[in-house]
């Protein structure tokens, strides 16, 4: 293959891929948009927040707080907690961007979301290499369609509030369920799924406001351990 | 005004947090076991995403969230079989098909 068929194929992928979590995230941007509205930001604030922000969770949130009237400090603390789980993301990609000119960079940082990186990946997983356009278009695919569900959610308004009926909600976790269950082949990442998810769900359980990063890197920190603790105890008994 | 200025500070914050490790005015490498270790962030992170909405779930009066795990909810019951389906076959789009279709069955019980 020459390489602007690989360019084109690997285009073609990313967009395939991304396309049932863009699917799945429509009602949430519905939710934004029509959320905003509700708030009392403008058509071009409300749109200008989904374009810019992209953070599903905490536009969400922070609508939440300005509805309490709350302290600007208060809402940014807020955003930079719930997003920073992006940190993990992108300190994973830090020795492919630094690759990168600062443009490219720039545009792999602003489209880095949960949905991206889980594509990503799983094409890491396949083809043993980050491809950047792979990712890039991936990720503006999702945003492009974050954006036109968060506009209709803004024209729209107070349309149907109801997801759990929709059932979407269930969807965004089988597709996470069929991302993360097939990539189980070791015992560290065995423990750390469990790990992850059991401290998940005592964090939410108690309502530990930065619940996802705390369950995140316990697992992270489980599996290494176990992985760590295999190679000890190998070493030891060929010594 | 102000709102203009929630939603540009906020469209920092969160591309800080995006961008952070990429610049290379951070100076520090990711050496072989930091390297190991972000190799578990993917099956962490994205598991922290699901589980909450198997496992937990809101209680309609109060503030309160509570363990699901009633056979008569359809998150649990269709999130268990999801993660069965998904084990044996291995296909994401296969396995979220068929996980949305026991939600519907599970649901309309």
């Amino acid at each position: 293959m020459t390489q602007a068929s690989i360019d084109r194929h690997a285009w073609r992928q990313a967009i395939v891929d991304i396309a049932p979590l863009s699917l799945a995230v429509i009602p949430w941007g519905l939710l934004a948009g029509s959320l905003a509205i509700e708030t009392g930001l403008s058509f071009w604030q409300a749109l200008c927040m989904s374009m810019l922000v992209f953070a599903g969770a905490a536009q969400l949130a922070s609508l939440n707080l300005v509805q309490l009237g709350s302290p600007l400090a208060a809402i940014l603390s807020t955003t930079f907690v719930i997003s920073s789980r992006h940190l993990l993301y992108s300190a994973v990609y830090r020795k492919f961007a630094l690759q990168l000119p600062w443009h490219q960079r720039y545009l792999l940082a602003f489209v880095l979301t949960d949905e991206m990186f889980a594509v990503v990946e799983q094409y890491r997983q396949r083809h043993g290499r980050f491809h950047y356009q792979y990712a890039v278009v991936a990720g503006f695919t999702f945003w492009l369609i974050w954006n036109l569900a968060s506009l209709a959610g803004i024209v729209l308004g107070k349309i149907l509030r109801d997801m759990q009926a929709w059932g979407f909600e269930f969807a965004v976790a089988a597709i996470f369920i069929a991302m993360v269950v097939p990539g189980i082949r070791s015992l560290p990442t065995l423990v750390t799924v469990l790990v992850s998810g059991g401290v998940m769900i005592l964090a939410e359980l108690n309502h530990l406001n930065n619940a996802i990063l705390l369950a995140g890197i316990s697992g992270m920190l489980a599996g290494f351990a176990t992985e760590q603790g295999r190679r000890w105890l190998q070493r030891g008994s060929h010594s | 005004m102000m709102m203009w200025l929630m939603i540009g500070l906020m469209a920092l914050v969160t591309f800080y947090n995006r961008y952070a490790f990429f610049s290379p005015q951070l100076k520090f490498s990711i050496g072989p076991r930091l390297q190991s270790l972000l190799s578990y962030t993917a099956p962490a992170v994205l598991t922290a995403l699901w589980v909450p909405i198997v496992f937990v779930s809101e209680h309609p009066d109060m503030e309160a969230k509570q363990l699901n795990w009633q056979l008569d909810n359809p998150y649990f019951c269709a999130g268990l079989i999801t993660v069965a389906i998904s084990a044996f076959v291995r296909k994401p789009l296969i396995t979220v098909a068929l996980g949305v279709l026991v939600f519907a069955g599970w649901s309309r019980l």
